[in-house]
């Protein structure tokens, strides 16, 4: 193997937002809050736009961008567009304003983790800060390739990220237990 | 007016001109409208805090190599935020100043969680397949999810060393 430089890069917060356990809360308490208000064409249209910009960014990657093209060149490079406009799901996703999907779950995972917990649920409610001049612009036109890509990045992170929760106190493969296998539930009155 | 027989000439003249203009001035003005309550939804929305990457000293990632090696690229993440970070980097597609598009096949964790204060270093390996033309190869490391965030990366690659007369001559 061959030498070569090394850089040292820090992870901070973004300017005018400050990522700990209070505004994680806050936000998803937000989400949560604000979903009786809106409509379900609007909150699922706002979830494929989501997908759309994951997917417009993962395809910039090696990985993405050879599996947007094998996608193409094949029959769901063509059904999946005609499926798209016919059903006018590109108007349902370009009417909303896309959902930062991956944020939103890097930061329900940090919630799962997070030390003080406790102490902040019993500050609710916490109001959520609005988006505000933080939010990216939405971008050229969802399209339907964007959008599967987007979800199969976003699948995988999630199955990455319960796994990665999983890992410290997962039982290593083939481990075998001897004895009665601990009880799930209390007996009830039936079974005693 | 001018009115042509021809199917397939564009119609000419003051009226259709100006049917042309209204026509676009009616698709920008939809197109506007919705970008404009698309961000407006946005920004009414709950915010969901993110993370940006602060740059180092280092301009970027370099390495080199000869074709049927394997080159190493480092890179140290200190999670300066409060709660847990995600870090999932990819690469893009490197390109060389010749025009040559390399996909590499890289060998590295994809998903790594990184606790408040803690300092993670991600080493990717980059094998060199045997038929890459020599070149400077640039592209970029991707760490998804930070806002535009990406490392530049420089491979550049040697033509493969000549092989030797006494080892022919042993064959």
């Amino acid at each position: 193997m061959s030498p070569a430089t090394a850089d040292r890069l820090r992870l901070v917060d973004a300017p005018d937002e400050s990522r700990t356990t209070t505004t994680l809360v806050a936000s998803l308490a937000g989400r949560l809050g604000v979903l009786p208000l809106v409509s379900g064409a609007m909150a699922v249209g706002s979830l494929v736009s989501g997908f759309a910009a994951l997917g417009r960014q993962v395809g910039r990657t090696v990985e993405g961008a050879q599996l947007r093209r094998a996608l193409e060149a094949g029959r769901p490079g063509v059904n999946g567009p005609v499926l798209w406009r016919a059903l006018r799901l590109d108007e349902l996703a370009a009417s909303a304003a896309p959902s930062p999907v991956l944020d939103q779950l890097r930061n329900d995972l940090a919630l799962l983790l997070a030390g003080d917990l406790d102490e902040t649920l019993a500050l609710m409610p916490i109001p959520p800060q609005p988006a505000g001049a933080s939010v990216p612009d939405a971008g050229p036109r969802p399209e339907f390739l964007d959008c599967m890509l987007g979800m199969w990045a976003f699948g995988r992170e999630l199955a990455w990220a319960v796994e990665a929760l999983a890992a410290p106190t997962l039982d290593p493969a083939g481990a075998v237990e001897t004895g009665a296998p601990p009880a799930r539930e209390a007996p009830g009155p039936v079974l005693r | 007016m001018k009115v042509s027989n021809d199917a397939e000439a564009a119609p000419t003249g003051p009226l259709s001109e100006l049917f042309h203009l209204q026509t676009e001035f009616q698709a920008r003005l939809a197109e506007e409208t919705l970008r404009y309550l698309r961000r407006l939804q946005g920004t009414l929305g709950p915010a969901a805090p993110g993370t940006v990457l602060s740059p180092g000293p280092g301009d970027g990632l370099r390495a080199a190599g000869a074709p049927g090696e394997t080159v190493v690229l480092s890179l140290e993440l200190e999670n300066l935020q409060r709660v847990h970070c995600v870090v999932s980097p990819q690469l893009t597609p490197l390109v060389s100043t010749e025009g040559a598009t390399w996909f590499p096949a890289a060998e590295t964790a994809p998903y790594r969680l990184v606790a408040p204060g803690e300092t993670t270093v991600l080493t990717l390996a980059l094998p060199l397949p045997g038929v890459l033309p020599p070149g400077c190869y640039r592209g970029a490391l991707v760490l998804q999810g930070f806002r535009d965030g990406a490392v530049a990366i420089e491979v550049a690659v040697s033509a493969p060393a000549p092989v030797r007369r006494a080892a022919r001559r042993r064959g």
